[in-house]
């Protein structure tokens, strides 16, 4: 059974890089490679961030990540991404007033999540219309970290309930390899 | 014309290569949790068979890493038959256990599977196993839709 306390505690040391601060930074061999993927999943996205927001929401919702699910990046509210549109990203967003490339995002996201065995031919059509192979595979990189992530949060236990919508802010730019 | 071939998570790189330095970015993590030692790399390998099984990655259970050379182990890690099976010691059973719930539902894992992985490999080994597996499904299931995207490739 599940206590509701945390599987994991914290380093000992505090770095500022709330990654790094985090259970996840316990695995000292990994923690470096992972707090670089998210710096280039936000820093060198070549899909707006309203988009990669978007794509990280609708995993938060399906993988049921509390944390997830209340945070909104400030870089992606910069970008265009609203309350509103974030109400739409459920299970009816195919009806919803979303745009066609916000649509195509989530279709993209659910092809993931749900059954990456069967994509289905005319999506992968629309989607080669509107983004390209890079941003394809940037939109694919941005989600499997977000899943990884997310998943682990849950993994480790001590999930509150609920947490109201919070804003949050990029870690400091990561320093590109000597 | 022969069919493309299956894209796995050991090939998936070369698929993202238009992605440019994010993908590098995660493909170095890929290519660390093999180089870690928080958790032995020959588990990490069983677990991605088991997940692969678990997703239906027929390509993905044959791409065999060479970390695992015993097929009886093998097998049984695709059949799932590694509960109290005696080729399988207990750090062994238990992580399996673990990828296992997690690969269905992350919100099932209880303390009891959690304890059973730290009691071998510490809180550290715990936080390793949850990011690999998390990296190692992922790839797993972007092998899979890169798969389709090659095979919609005109050619």
């Amino acid at each position: 059974m599940a206590t509701g306390k945390p599987r994991a505690g914290a380093p000992a040391i505090t770095t500022g890089n709330v990654i790094r601060d985090s259970s996840m930074g316990l695995a000292t061999q990994l923690i470096d490679g992972i707090v670089r993927l998210n710096d280039s999943v936000w820093r060198r996205n070549s899909v707006r961030l309203a988009l990669v927001e978007m794509l990280r929401l609708r995993n938060a919702r399906t993988v049921n990540c509390v944390f997830c699910k209340a945070a909104r990046y400030d870089v992606a509210r910069q970008d265009g991404l609203t309350e509103d549109k974030v109400a739409q990203i459920d299970d009816g967003f195919a009806s919803s007033a979303l745009s066609e490339m916000e649509k195509l995002v989530l279709g993209f996201a659910d092809v993931y999540l749900r059954d990456p065995g069967h994509f289905d031919p005319q999506l992968i059509a629309r989607l080669r219309e509107h983004f390209s192979a890079e941003q394809i595979c940037h939109m694919a990189v941005a989600l499997a970290t977000f899943n990884a992530s997310s998943k682990c949060a849950v993994s480790l236990g001590g999930m509150p309930e609920f947490v109201p919508v919070m804003e949050v802010t990029l870690p400091p730019p990561v320093e590109a390899p000597a | 014309m022969p069919a493309d071939p299956a894209v796995t998570s050991e090939t998936l790189s070369g698929a993202l290569a238009a992605g440019g330095t994010m993908a590098r970015d995660f493909n170095a993590v890929w290519e660390q949790l093999w180089r870690q030692d928080h958790v032995p790399p020959r588990l990490l390998e069983l677990c991605r068979l088991r997940l692969a099984q678990l997703l239906g990655a027929g390509a993905e259970c044959d791409a065999l890493r060479g970390l695992e050379r015993d097929p009886e182990r093998i097998a049984a890690v695709r059949s799932g038959s590694y509960h109290r099976n005696a080729r399988f010691d207990a750090a062994e059973q238990a992580v399996l256990e673990f990828a296992e719930i997690y690969a269905q539902d992350p919100g099932a894992i209880t303390d009891e599977l959690a304890d059973g992985v730290k009691r071998h490999f510490g809180e550290a080994g715990l936080v390793c196993l949850i990011e690999a597996l998390g990296f190692i499904e992922g790839r797993i299931r972007l092998a899979l839709m890169f798969t389709a995207l090659g095979a919609t490739t005109a050619h």
